[in-house]
C-alpha cells in the first residue's frame, strides 16, 4: 500500500478483504427487508388517479401514434381496420397565433358529436371501459355492415341447377 | 442533467405522449436548443412528425421556443418540467383536498390539455360534473367559475404568456414566431366573463329530445362561430405553487411530529400568511410579528397571547431552527427558515435510508458523524460505543456507497500518509445528490418493469378486454344471466388468477413510483434551495 494502512484503521498484520474481480451482481442480496409501502385512502386514490391518467392520455389527440408499419402482404381486413391518423395532420386545434409559423400543420376536421367526454372516476372504473367499448362496438357494427354476411350465398346457386354443387 | 434523468424523461414522454414525441423530446433534452431542420435531420424523423411532436410539447408547457438573432427559431425541452409528469396525480389530489371535486377536475383538465382558455375549462368541467350527478340535476357554470377564480387568486393556476396587443401599423414582414409576454400583474387576473349556463349530459337515447336537439345544435353551431370572449387568454397549472404547498405541508407535519399539534398549527399559520409574499425559492419568509400571528390564527384555536409567545420562543430555540427570531418589535418578529427546514428534512431522509439499508447501528454512526462533522476512526469507535472491528466494517460499507466520505488533513507539507489525519465526514449535499440520482434510476427501473409485465401478458389482457366489451354490450341489450355467465367463462380460472396477479403487480409498482416521487420531491427541493442560496451570495 502506498500509505500507512494504520491511519484508516487496518491493524498491523490484518488481512485485507478479497479484491473484487467482477462487477457487483445485478440483484445483490438485501440484508434487510424493505419497509412495506404506504397504505391508506389517500394512497389508493392517487394510485387510481395515476392509472386513469395514463389510460386517458393514450386516447387524447396529443398522443402521437407512429405511422402504421407497412405490412408484408396486403390483407383483406386492412381495408376495414381503423388505423390512426397518418402523417400530415393533427387531431387537435392549437392556437397558431402563439406558435412559430414554421410549425403550422393541417388540422383534421373532427366529425360533429364525436368528442369523447371523459367520464369522471368513481369507485367503478368499469363504467369507463363500458362506455368506450360500447362506442367501439358501435363502430364495429357499422363496419360489419360492409361485409357480405353470406345471406345472398344460397340465392345465387338456385339458378344454375345443372352445375355440380360442392 | 444526468443519464438517469434523461432516461426517466424518455420513459415518461413515451408513456404519456407516444414514441414520436418521446424521440423528439429526448433529443432536445439531451442536446439543448435546436432549430427545426436540425431536429429533422438528427432524429431521422419526417418533418410532419417533428412538427406534430413540437406542437404537443409546447402545448403541454414541456418545451419552449426562442427566436435567435439570425432569425431562426430554436426549440428546447426542460428536463425538470418533464419529470413533473410523475407528480400529476399528486397535483390533482391536492386540488381535490383544497377545492373539492370541482377544483380536482379543473386541475385535471388543465394538466391533460396543457393550456386552455377559462371558458373551455368551465364548460368541460361542468359537463363532466353533470355526468356524475343524479338525473335531472346539472352543474351551474357560475359555481365552476367561482372555483376557478379561487384557484387563480391563490395562484394555483396562472395565465400563460400571450401575444402582446398589436399597437400601431403592422410591420411589413411578420416575425417567424410571436414573442409571448406576460405582465406580472396580469398573471392571475381572471378575465371578466359572463359564463351563464349549465353542464350538459352526453346525449342519451331519448327520442323526446330529438326535436330540441336539432334546434340546440343549430344554435350551438352559430355560437361556435364567434370567438369566445376570452379568446387568446390561456391558463396553465402553476406547478411552483403546488410545490410550495407540498413543502409547507412537509414542514408542518415535521413540526407536528417533533413537537405537538399546536406548534404545527402556529407554523401553518405563519406559512399561510407568507404564501403570496414569499417567492418560491426564498431562504426564509418575510418577518412576521407575534401580534400578526396571533390575529391570524384559525378561529378554532383560542390560545392566549402569552401562550403563543411561549410556543414561538420554544420553536425558535429548537436546534432544528425551523423558526428563527429576527427582531423584537411587535411582540417579536419571527421567520420560517425554509432553507434550514428543507435541509433538516433532507437529512432526516438520509438518516432513515441509512437505517433501513444498513441497520440501526450504522444509523447511529451516521447520526454521530452528522452531529460531530469530522471524526477519526478511533473517535467513531469511542463515541458510538461499537467495537472497533464492526465500526470499521460499517464505516467502509457506508463509504463504498458514498454516504460517508474521507477528508484528509495533512500534518506536514509533503502530505505523507503516515503523518495525515483521515477524518470521516458526511457531506449532506453530495449524499443527497447521489440519492436523488438513485431515485431517478429507481423510478425508471420501476416503469421498465411495469411495462415488461404488461407486455408479457399482452395476449391475456387483450382477451380480457374483448370479453369485457362483449359483456358490456350484452348487458346493454339486456341479456340473461346464463348467457352472461357463459361469456365470463371464456376466461379460465388460471387465466383469471394470472390477471389478478398482474393487476396486483402493476398496482404495487405504480404505488412505488408515487412513493419514490415523494422522496424525489424532498431531496430535489433541498438541492434546488442550496443552488439558489449559493448564487445569491455576493
Amino acid at each position: 500500500m502506498t500509505f500507512n494502512v494504520e491511519a484508516v484503521g487496518i491493524g498491523k498484520g490484518e488481512s485485507l478483504p478479497p479484491s473484487t474481480l467482477q462487477p457487483s451482481p445485478l440483484f445483490p442480496p438485501m440484508e434487510y427487508r424493505p419497509v412495506p409501502l404506504q397504505t391508506g385512502e389517500e394512497v389508493e386514490y392517487m394510485l387510481a388517479l395515476k392509472q386513469e391518467l395514463r389510460g386517458a392520455m393514450k386516447n387524447l389527440p396529443y398522443f402521437v401514434k407512429p405511422a402504421a408499419p407497412k405490412k408484408d402482404i396486403e390483407r383483406y381486413s386492412d381495408k376495414y381496420q381503423t388505423s390512426g391518423p397518418i402523417d400530415n395532420a393533427i387531431d387537435w386545434n392549437p392556437d397558431w397565433r402563439q406558435l412559430p409559423q414554421e410549425l403550422k400543420i393541417r388540422v383534421r376536421k373532427l366529425r360533429k358529436g364525436r368528442t369523447t367526454i371523459l367520464i369522471p372516476k368513481g369507485k367503478q372504473r368499469v363504467s369507463v371501459d363500458k362506455e368506450e367499448t360500447i362506442k367501439k362496438l358501435e363502430e364495429t357494427d357499422y363496419i360489419m355492415s360492409y361485409f357480405d354476411n353470406g345471406e345472398d350465398f344460397g340465392a345465387d346457386s338456385d339458378d344454375n341447377l345443372d352445375e355440380a354443387t360442392y | 442533467m444526468t443519464q438517469a434523468e434523461i432516461k426517466l424523461c424518455s420513459l415518461l414522454l413515451q408513456e404519456h405522449f407516444g414514441e414520436i414525441v418521446e424521440k423528439i423530446g429526448t433529443y432536445l433534452v439531451r442536446t439543448g436548443g435546436q432549430p427545426l431542420r436540425a431536429i429533422v435531420s438528427d432524429t431521422g424523423t419526417s418533418l410532419d412528425q417533428v412538427k406534430k411532436a413540437l406542437c404537443v410539447l409546447i402545448q403541454h408547457n414541456l418545451g419552449t421556443y426562442q427566436i435567435q438573432k439570425r432569425g431562426f427559431v430554436e426549440y428546447s425541452v426542460q428536463c425538470s418540467r418533464v419529470l413533473c409528469i410523475l407528480r400529476y396525480p399528486r397535483y390533482i389530489y391536492t386540488a381535490k383536498t383544497l377545492y373539492g371535486d370541482t377544483g380536482e377536475l379543473i386541475v385535471e383538465e388543465l394538466l391533460l390539455n396543457g393550456k386552455m382558455p377559462m371558458s373551455a375549462v368551465v364548460t368541460k368541467v361542468a359537463d363532466r360534473l353533470t355526468e356524475t350527478m343524479e338525473d335531472g340535476k346539472t352543474m351551474d357554470y357560475t359555481e365552476v367559475s367561482n372555483t376557478f377564480v379561487r384557484l387563480a387568486d391563490t395562484h394555483f393556476v396562472q395565465r400563460c404568456p400571450g401575444v402582446p396587443d398589436a399597437s400601431g401599423p403592422s410591420d411589413s414582414a411578420a416575425p417567424p414566431a410571436p414573442t409571448l409576454v406576460i405582465d406580472e400583474k396580469d398573471m392571475y387576473s381572471v378575465p371578466r366573463l359572463n359564463l351563464i349556463g349549465k353542464g350538459k349530459r352526453r346525449r342519451s337515447c331519448d327520442d323526446d329530445d330529438n326535436g330540441e336537439h336539432k334546434a340546440k345544435k343549430q344554435k350551438q353551431d352559430l355560437e361556435s362561430q364567434e370567438p369566445p370572449p376570452d379568446d387568446g387568454i390561456y391558463w396553465q397549472v402553476n406547478l411552483d405553487r403546488f410545490h410550495q404547498h407540498f413543502r409547507d405541508q412537509a414542514i408542518v407535519s415535521a413540526v407536528a411530529n417533533r413537537m405537538d399539534q399546536t406548534s404545527s398549527e402556529i407554523v401553518r399559520t405563519m406559512l399561510r400568511m407568507s404564501e403570496v409574499t414569499t417567492s418560491s425559492n426564498a431562504a426564509y419568509t418575510q418577518p412576521l410579528s407575534s401580534n400578526e400571528i396571533f390575529r391570524s390564527l384559525p378561529a378554532g384555536y383560542n390560545i392566549g397571547k402569552q401562550v403563543l409567545d411561549q410556543y414561538l420562543t420554544l420553536l425558535a430555540d429548537d436546534p432544528l431552527e425551523f423558526i428563527g427570531k429576527s427582531g423584537d418589535s411587535g411582540g417579536g418578529m419571527y421567520v420560517v427558515n425554509l432553507h434550514k427546514a428543507l435541509a433538516s428534512l433532507a437529512t432526516a431522509t438520509l438518516e432513515s435510508i441509512v437505517q433501513e439499508r444498513f441497520g440501526s447501528r450504522c444509523a447511529r454512526i451516521f447520526r454521530l458523524l452528522l452531529r460531530k462533522k469530522h471524526l477519526e476512526q478511533k473517535q467513531v469507535e469511542d463515541f458510538a460505543m461499537i467495537p472497533a472491528k464492526e465500526a470499521k466494517d460499517m464505516l467502509y460499507k457506508m463509504l463504498s456507497e458514498n454516504f460517508v466520505s474521507l477528508q484528509e488533513i495533512p500534518k506536514t507539507p509533503d502530505h505523507a500518509p503516515s503523518r495525515t489525519f483521515y477524518l470521516y465526514t458526511v457531506n449532506v449535499l453530495a449524499s443527497t445528490r447521489m440519492l436523488l440520482h438513485r431515485c431517478y434510476k429507481s423510478v425508471a427501473n420501476l416503469i421498465e418493469r411495469r411495462q415488461y409485465e404488461t407486455r408479457e401478458n399482452k395476449r391475456l389482457l387483450e382477451k380480457s378486454q374483448r370479453v369485457e366489451a362483449i359483456l358490456a354490450s350484452m348487458q346493454a341489450t339486456g341479456a340473461e344471466e346464463v348467457q352472461l355467465q357463459e361469456i365470463e367463462e371464456m376466461i379460465t380460472a388460471p387465466e383469471r388468477q394470472q390477471l389478478e396477479s398482474l393487476k396486483h403487480t402493476v398496482n404495487k409498482i405504480d404505488a412505488s413510483e408515487n412513493q419514490v416521487d415523494e422522496t424525489i420531491f424532498l431531496l430535489a427541493s433541498y438541492v434546488d434551495s442550496t443552488v439558489v442560496a449559493a448564487v445569491k451570495k455576493p
